[in-house]
């Protein structure tokens, strides 16, 4: 799963949730003037030339790796719960 | 653990959070106290909120709430934040000091924040004339499994319910769950807002619940929801805020559907059951001849709630965008930091609306908002859901390291916005039945006088005589209080002091400000030969 930022126009957007695989964060909303939007969404790479292909402009935040490099960075950094023992 | 408190560098665990508000109340015992609900979570965690307040009596409360999603990383945090910090700066008497930071989205290159300072005596006014409830984790068990590896990319939204023998999914979306419309096959005209938004506003059954929108077995059924309902049932609360990630929006009242100004309209009355469309006005979906379904949100005398909602949410913006530039006034238009500080004002009920979404029942701010309908004593009440951080700044999952900051940065904005409000309830008691008068000398006539430079000017004259009026409680003064107020919030006291010794300022905010001001408040009050008592 990679971070992607969508911006397409009103008429493509209500469409988008059909994609599978897709995860829209319609919170992140933004409108752009002139009938556009941003959104974005989390979707494996493989999910934007379809994206592309319905007339979106795909900008990838994170990739796949990105993430899961920043999530083995934060599993290390957060404190262990309390009921892991100690290593020896 | 004594002050200075380090600062946030990863996210909290939810036990961790348990732990930094039982060591707030024992470090700052005659300022904060901490309750932990009786009831327990699924996963038999305890959770707890603090009051902090210098005072007792007859206080507006504020409630803040985060941590309700349990992916939504930030919130929870930045609240521990803000608690400990107003602690400390109301016991040691210094200000707040938001350190400068350089924060790299990741759109872009690095952006420059200067250092911003919440003054003690801000923290004082605060402390001392409001109650503030801050309940930074709603939901431990869905932040426990979050922060568990492996971490996954988008994250857990639900609490975790246990599935139904039956079968189905994990947890409840607690954000659907609040004795608010719950039962939105009610409360809607189900198959009409099914044509036009393509499917219901949330899930009936944990089963394929892929959106994470169940919204449990019954209203309340989660220990998560009855707790802040608890919360928001007992206490005075008129100001409430839920926040949440991520899109940079304050969204305000109501989030069922438009605001409308018919008390018949009304969530209570049960005529209008399976009778609300739950669009916006002038939809074309809406079938022709059909009268347009608008939630009751009076905007009259002597609360104004409605203008005063948006009024609010706006000084939230606006002290957010201040706060990006280092205090004083909001960024240069299109500078970087105005760009990445920006955060929208809006409808909860049409926020989805571009994406094909309709409004969306059971949610916390609607319940806070219900209440003074359910009991008019509680008038008036202002919920918020604030949505922090943005997917620039990885959306749910935002990075605590520094660099890229996001953390640091979002703990700003929280920090802003929740300053914005406190300051507008310590400034406006609202214990009834009429306004208390603020001192003689303050708001817009202090500002006039200051400008004009002579408490006899015929404009300062006029605007003490409206203050006057306002002060006494008739329909025409609570009209005046909201006007006012707009001047009123956006200067201060201190603005006063600065332009009172420069010359080009108090030109400029004479011409710019307080003449307009007059001009627009004469021809709207027909007061033209006025000024007079
Ligand atoms: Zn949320």
């Amino acid at each position: 799963m990679g971070l992607l930022l969508i911006d397409t126009s009103a008429e493509v957007l209500p469409g988008l949730r059909d994609i599978d695989d897709l995860y829209l964060v319609r919170s992140s909303i933004e409108r752009m003037g002139d009938d556009r939007y941003r959104i974005s969404g989390y979707a494996p790479e493989t999910v934007i030339p379809e994206l592309e292909a319905r007339g979106c402009t795909v900008q990838v935040l994170m990739t796949s790796q990105d993430i899961d490099h920043f999530n083995d960075d934060v599993a290390t950094a957060i404190a262990p719960p309390d009921d892991t023992p100690p290593e020896s | 653990m004594p002050p200075p408190y380090p600062e946030i560098t990863a996210p909290l665990r939810p036990q961790q959070i348990e732990d930094a508000l039982a060591d707030l109340a024992t470090t700052f015992p005659t300022l904060c106290t901490r309750t932990v609900f009786t009831g327990k979570t699924h996963e038999g965690r305890s959770h707890s909120y603090l009051k902090i307040a210098n005072g007792t009596g007859e206080r507006p409360a504020v409630l803040v709430t985060g941590g309700v999603h349990a992916r939504e990383w930030a919130p929870p945090d930045a609240l521990v934040t803000f608690a400990r910090n107003l602690l400390v700066s109301f016991q040691s008497g210094t200000d707040i000091t938001i350190p400068a930071m350089e924060v790299t989205p990741l759109t872009g290159p690095p952006v420059r924040y200067r250092p911003w300072k919440i003054k003690a005596s801000d923290v004082a006014g605060i402390l001392n004339k409001v109650d503030l409830y801050i309940f930074p984790l709603v939901n431990p068990d869905g932040r426990e499994f979050d922060l568990t590896p492996p971490i996954d990319p988008i994250g857990w939204r639900k609490n975790r319910r246990p599935p139904p023998p039956a079968g189905g999914d994990i947890g409840v979306d607690l954000n659907r769950n609040f004795n608010i419309a719950w039962k939105f096959e009610d409360y809607y005209d189900l198959p009409l807002y099914v044509s036009r938004y393509g499917e219901e506003p949330a899930k009936r059954t944990p089963v394929g619940d892929i959106n994470q929108l169940y919204r449990g077995p019954n209203e309340h059924s989660e220990q998560e929801t009855r707790n802040v309902e608890s919360l928001l049932d007992t206490l005075p609360v008129h100001y409430y805020v839920d926040v949440h990630m991520f899109g940079r929006k304050i969204l305000h009242s109501w989030g069922l559907d438009g605001n409308g100004n018919d008390p018949a309209m009304s969530f209570t009355n049960p005529a209008f059951n399976n009778k609300r469309d739950g669009m916006i006005a002038g939809d074309p979906a809406l079938p022709l001849g059909r009268t347009d379904y608008k939630e009751y949100l009076p905007d009259d005398p002597p609360h104004k709630i409605r203008s005063r909602a948006v009024f609010i949410a706006n000084a939230m913006r606006d002290e957010i965008l201040r706060a990006a530039n280092g205090g004083a006034t909001p960024p240069a238009a299109s500078s970087p930091q105005q760009n990445h500080s920006d955060y929208e004002v809006g409808p909860s009920a049409f926020l989805y609306l571009p994406v094909g979404g309709g409004p969306t029942p059971g949610c916390a701010d609607d319940y806070a908002c219900s209440r003074q309908f359910v009991n008019p004593a509680r008038k008036p009440i202002f919920a918020y859901t604030i949505e922090t951080g943005h997917p620039e700044e990885q959306g749910f999952h935002c990075n605590y390291a520094n660099p890229p900051g996001h953390f640091r940065k979002i703990n700003r904005e929280v920090h802003a916005a929740l300053l914005a409000l406190l300051k507008v309830a310590a400034a406006s008691p609202l214990a009834p039945p009429a306004p208390s008068p603020r001192p003689p000398n303050s708001g817009p006539c202090l500002i006039a006088t200051a400008t004009m430079g002579d408490a006899g000017h015929p404009d300062v004259v006029f605007l003490r005589a409206l203050r006057d009026e306002r002060l006494r409680a008739t329909p025409r003064g609570a009209r005046l209080a909201d006007l006012l107020d707009r001047v009123y919030y956006s200067f201060s006291p201190a603005v006063a002091r600065y332009i009172e010794g420069r010359p080009r300022a108090r030109t400029a905010v004479r011409l710019l400000v307080i003449r307009p001001l007059v001009a627009v408040l004469r021809r709207a009050l027909g007061t033209g030969k006025g000024g007079r008592r």
